[in-house]
């Protein structure tokens, strides 16, 4: 009963949510015909077309971690082709916004590919290059743009032939750009959202499930670009002149400003605080003089301080209000009953986790001088707990890498039932059912239990960004599925408790059982766990073997990986021991305890290492690693 | 000033004073602790060997004495003055100074840079050569190597070079961690008679190692085995049966 | 011909000047200070006021230094170390060089002013070329600071401390070094080297708050195609583009003078991301 009331009050509050902005939307196009002045109207007009280079931007930035900081530049992409088409007397504002939208989008790949190769500062000062060049590069095209003069006079949009007055012009303008800010709400609230945030994460983690960092990060370019190019085709019209010298760096400061004030992952709160910082400045003539050094301050403070911006106020204002703190889940702000009900019935569907075997043959990797792995060979079977144990440089993590295809492989071959799995990209081989832990657990800090649970699911149903965002029916149905299958997972494990809680809020036992949830919410071929039993006290130890007892039971495929020689024994079917690279001694644990070259190794003896310049033979250094 | 040894049979010792007290520490990383309520002590011209399995804690102690990570319980004491929360560059400035495992010596500096990098900065050159010269005179083929690239180097030889960059410092007490991992036996050996040199000639030095056979046969003191974060024997090596233990840390 | 070279030199002198400063901080701390070149821009405007206020030379160097010194080292402890390594970090500095260009706007207007060289404005002739003096100054001390830093980084006691620290910082501070207080002191130094140098600037590119982003972009592009990380590298990179820009200029159009460098960045981090003679990625550390 008290599951109910709180999936239907989570539910009432998602649609609550989305009432607000569209109540919002209405009333600010309505406007002009509750005395607004003409002033104010234009301001508001310009807050609505600035939002939505902010939402791209955020989008971008706050979502997919790269710095969109050439989106002036396709702001003036957009407005110059608007411009020039109306100098080729084309004034349909349909044409105008297709056209601006599809450069857009190109200008946005070309800017953004160079980001897929080098990142962070390198990205962000090409992009600033960029828009100082924006005066050059118009002056070279100055036929078609009009050089540094620019294009004036572009007067008369009109709307399938009807012509636009000023007022209908500015209720186009709020119409179409709170549903693009809906359509982009759409998308971060989402599966896509999230996938964003996990890749925003770290790469391993988002091949690990599924995820192709390469094209999410395409797409988050395209999605980034495509609001400013339509913001330029308003703009065109709005300011009836298009010249060079607008585009400049001090629309970045705005930007970066309008973004940080109102939240970086957030879409609603652009338009605000949009509208903040264009009236400001106009209603208090002090402000405008101190205006771009009061950006500044901003953007240090909101950087050093404060995370969230006017969103997250707004977030825990209604949390207080709701009574409890949790994240934005997107469980939470899904308004749908059925998606907001699934996976509560008495018996979930049962997951389907019966495993494939998993082996390998011949599997050898050296780094630099040192062999890391030596003819590895090694089979998992369905049903059964197999372990792999050793001392620190034994070699185990880089086999389960070498596994989950992190690391390539020198030779050897690994095989997922009959299907040859090894030279495949990481996240084909997560794709094809290869699901895995991480010993320090990889938890986006932003997502919700429930959230981590479904991330593994988003590459398992792959939907099109675009069904996502119009929220098509296709959409509505996998949504259901997942929530039910993560909703599953999570019983499974025992977390169905604490599913809205922010996922990093859990203890470590908790987290770590949490990525196991993960790993088997896409029901998977087979789950490799690195070292999961490190640093947990006697009564986490005790849970994480009921849960590798209950998969085992259930004819999953468990791969463990441990230093935890006691954990191991006692749980596992079958037990390798490696040392420098190779299987020493295998079987199941009674016999494998009381192998003399195994007692041996674990003890410490002496390794005879050949002599010659040291390489790095330690696997990157983790937590607990090297005691 | 006298302290109290106590081994757990209740019998009582008493030591000249400690270069280095440990008492109760708890070392950990974010909400995992990997030491737990650790205790132990270093006597100048004495070797305190701790002993452990892999996974056990004892890296994990060691950063957190050495002050890389910070001490959530418990003390830590120089020659009697508490270190608090004193950073790691100034406990190795004044006396406390680390060999952490894996051979860890800056690879893109040559062998003499290494060395120069611990010198504080207010000795005259004199004392610098002075200095280098000792850590030769333990490690010659350290001099040979001087100026080649720290990373060009073998395994056991940087290894040696992890040691002297620390003994070039002056440590009053000289904590190691696993240095006969990865390295030939011929480098072990020179490995530990050095740090027995070192002990005969006053040093305190707490020896971390797998290894329970070497640390047991003669260069070892004392003995503090380490399972799973905590102290599980603390004794002479002459009052632990190798058996037992082995047995303790394998089986139990 | 020859003037274009000299131009193209000095012009190169000047952005390789604000590139080596740059890479002060990135050797030495891993950072990429965006707000840098900003330094330079309060400087000239600083220099202005002081300059009308006759004050000499000299006294003018020492307010200068000890105002970037304090500045930068206020931004490494102040807004570097609570963002340093997360996502913030950028933002972060980029809230520093937008918040001096206001300051700048606030305390001075949006008017541009000018600065007169120290050493005169004599016309020098050189291999049939003609040159200021402060154009001798500029390609001067690009080459010895090029020089200095490289050498100091290489061969003496405060470049192997920097090194080993950037190489591996925990052991670092295992062997003595306080790494926190040697990042802090790289900050103050680049600073207050980047407030001084405005002597020499403002009388070469003029004075104008819009300058900063102009110097940032050029310096990058200087460094990243020389190499980043390199003294010489981008010294010899900021002389490259300064070559490219003043024979663009003469020969092609204005447009294209700024345009090309832009082009050739592209390209060599498309091909080569470190620079031409690059020992490291511009990475958030």
């Amino acid at each position: 009963m008290r599951r109910a009331s709180l999936a239907s009050s989570v539910g009432r509050l998602g649609r609550f949510g989305l009432a607000f902005p569209i109540a919002a939307a209405v009333i600010v196009a309505l406007m002009p015909w509750l005395g607004l002045g003409l002033t104010i109207q234009r301001e508001l007009q310009l807050a609505a077309i600035y939002a939505l280079i902010v939402a791209g931007f955020n989008i971008g930035y706050g979502y997919g971690g790269q710095l969109a900081l050439g989106q002036v530049a396709v702001f003036a992409g957009g407005a110059y082709v608007t411009a020039i088409l109306y100098n080729h007397g084309v004034t349909e504002l349909t044409i105008a916004i297709v056209a601006s939208v599809a450069f857009a989008g190109l200008l946005g790949l070309i800017t953004g590919l160079p980001g897929l190769r080098f990142a962070d500062w390198s990205l962000a000062l090409v992009a600033f290059f960029l828009v100082l060049l924006i005066p050059n590069i118009t002056d070279l095209l100055s036929a078609q743009t009009g050089g540094v003069i620019g294009i004036p006079g572009i007067q008369g949009p009109t709307l399938f032939g009807q012509a636009l007055s000023a007022k209908a012009f500015y209720v186009v303008t709020i119409v179409v750009s709170a549903l693009v800010l809906l359509l982009y709400r759409n998308l971060v609230k989402s599966r896509y959202g999230n996938g964003l945030l996990v890749l925003r994460h770290g790469q391993a983690l988002a091949r690990s499930v599924g995820l192709s960092p390469y094209r999410l990060r395409l797409s988050a370019y395209l999605w980034s670009a495509l609001p400013a190019g339509l913001a330029g085709a308003f703009y065109a019209y709005f300011s009836s002149y298009i010249q060079a010298g607008v585009f400049d760096f001090s629309l970045v400061t705005l930007m970066l400003a309008a973004s940080a004030l109102g939240g970086t992952r957030s879409i609603w709160a652009a338009p605000i605080a949009c509208a903040i910082l264009v009236v400001g400045p106009d209603q208090v003539a002090a402000f405008d003089k101190y205006s771009v050094l009061a950006y500044g301050v901003l953007l240090m403070v909101v950087g050093v301080g404060f995370a969230a911006g006017l969103a997250g106020v707004g977030d825990t204002a209604l949390a207080r209000f709701s009574g409890r703190l949790r994240p934005r889940s997107q469980a939470a702000d899904v308004a749908s009953d059925g998606a907001a009900g699934a996976g509560r019935s008495d018996s979930p569907d049962p997951l389907a986790i019966a495993g494939a075997s998993l082996s390998t043959r011949g599997v050898s990797k050296a780094f630099g001088g040192v062999r890391a792995l030596c003819e590895v060979d090694f089979d998992a079977r369905q049903g059964e707990i197999t372990a792999i144990i050793g001392a620190n440089g034994a070699g185990k993590t880089t086999l389960l890498n070498a596994i989950s295809g992190l690391i390539p492989l020198d030779s050897g071959e690994v095989r997922l039932g009959e299907e040859v799995i090894s030279r495949l990209a990481a996240d084909r081989i997560a794709r094809a059912g290869v699901s895995r832990t991480f010993q320090t657990p990889q938890v986006p800090d932003t997502l919700s239990v429930l959230d981590v649970a479904a991330s593994s699911r988003i590459s398992r149903r792959r939907l099109p960004s675009v069904e996502v965002g119009l929220r098509s029916p296709r959409y509505w149905k996998v949504q259901r599925q997942d929530l039910l299958r993560a909703r599953a997972a999570l019983a499974f494990v025992g977390l169905e408790h604490d599913e809205q809680l922010p996922a990093v809020a859990l203890p470590l036992g908790r987290r770590r059982i949490l990525e196991v949830a993960r790993s088997i919410a896409a029901e998977p071929a087979a789950v490799l766990f690195d070292e999961p039993a490190a640093g947990l006290d006697q009564e986490a130890l005790e849970s994480l073997a009921a849960v590798l007892r209950k998969l085992r039971d259930e004819r999953a495929t468990v791969v463990l990986i441990e230093h935890n020689v006691r954990f191991v024994m006692d749980v596992a079917d079958t037990v390798y021991v490696m040392e420098l690279g190779s299987v020493i001694a295998s079987g199941p644990p009674e016999v494998v305890r009381r192998d003399e070259a195994v007692i041996a190794s674990y003890l410490g003896h002496r390794h005879a290492a050949p002599e010659g310049p040291a390489a790095e033979v330690r696997e990157p250094a983790k937590v607990g690693d090297g005691d | 000033m006298a302290t109290e040894l106590a081994g757990p049979n209740g019998a009582v010792s008493t030591a000249v004073a400690n270069v280095l007290d440990v008492r109760d520490v708890c070392f950990g990383y974010g909400d995992l602790i990997a030491v737990w309520d650790v205790s132990f002590s270093a006597r100048a011209g004495a070797l305190t060997a701790i002993v452990g399995r892999n996974g056990a804690g004892k890296t994990t102690a060691m950063m957190g004495i050495a002050g890389v990570l910070p001490c959530l319980r418990g003390s830590v004491a120089l020659s009697g003055s508490e270190l608090g929360s004193m950073s790691s560059w100034n406990r190795s400035l004044a006396g406390l100074c680390l060999v952490p495992e894996g051979k860890r010596v800056f690879r893109e500096l040559t062998v003499e840079e290494n060395l120069n990098v611990g010198l504080p900065r207010r000795i005259s050159g004199a004392e610098r050569k002075e200095r280098c010269q000792e850590v030769y005179g333990c490690f010659p083929i350290l001099e040979e190597k001087r100026k080649h690239l720290a990373g060009s180097l073998s395994g056991g030889q940087q290894q040696m070079l992890a040691i002297g960059s620390a003994l070039a410092m002056r440590p009053k007490v000289l904590l190691v961690d696993e240095p006969s991992s990865g390295l030939a036996p011929t480098a072990v050996d020179v490995v530990y008679e050095t740090l027995d040199k070192l002990k005969r000639d006053g040093m305190a030095i707490v020896l971390v190692e797998q290894m329970v056979e070497d640390v047991m046969t003669g260069i070892a003191d004392e003995v503090v085995v380490i399972e799973q974060g905590r102290v599980v024997l603390h004794d002479a090596p002459d009052r632990i049966s190798l058996k037992d233990l082995e047995h303790r840390l394998y089986v139990a | 011909m020859m003037t274009t070279i000299l131009s193209g030199l000095s012009d190169g002198a000047l952005y390789a000047v604000v590139g080596l400063l740059l890479t002060i901080p990135l050797v030495r701390t891993g950072d990429f200070n965006f707000a840098q070149p900003a330094y330079i821009v309060l400087g000239e405007y600083l220099l202005v006021s002081l300059d009308n206020h006759h004050w000499s030379i000299i006294p003018i160097l020492i307010v200068l230094l000890a105002l970037g010194g304090v500045l930068g080292g206020a931004q490494e402890v102040v807004l570097l170390r609570p963002t340093r390594g997360r996502d913030t970090a950028l933002v972060t500095m980029l809230g520093l060089f937008i918040a001096i260009q206001g300051f700048v706007l606030a305390w001075w207007g949006p008017n541009p002013e000018s600065a007169s060289f120290f050493g005169g404005s004599s016309t020098i002739h050189i291999l049939g070329g003609v040159l200021q003096p402060v154009d001798l100054w500029l390609i001067g001390i690009a080459v010895v600071a090029a020089a200095v830093l490289h050498y100091a980084v290489r061969r003496t006691r405060w470049g192997v401390l920097g090194r080993a620290s950037m190489t591996d910082e925990v052991g670092a501070g295992l062997r003595g070094v306080n790494v926190p207080r040697l990042r802090t002191a790289a900050f103050v130094l680049a600073g207050a080297l980047s407030a001084a140098v405005a002597v020499f600037i403002a009388p070469a590119t003029g004075i104008n708050s819009d300058n900063a982003l102009t110097l940032v972009v050029f310096a990058f592009a200087a460094m990243a195609i020389g190499g980043t990380g390199s003294f010489g590298g981008t010294l010899l990179g900021g002389l490259a583009i300064g070559l490219v820009y003043s024979f663009a200029e003469r020969y092609l159009t204005a447009d294209w003078a700024q345009i090309l460098p832009f082009v050739i960045l592209c390209i060599v981090l498309v091909i080569r991301p470190t620079g031409i003679f690059g020992v490291r990625r511009l990475r958030l550390v």
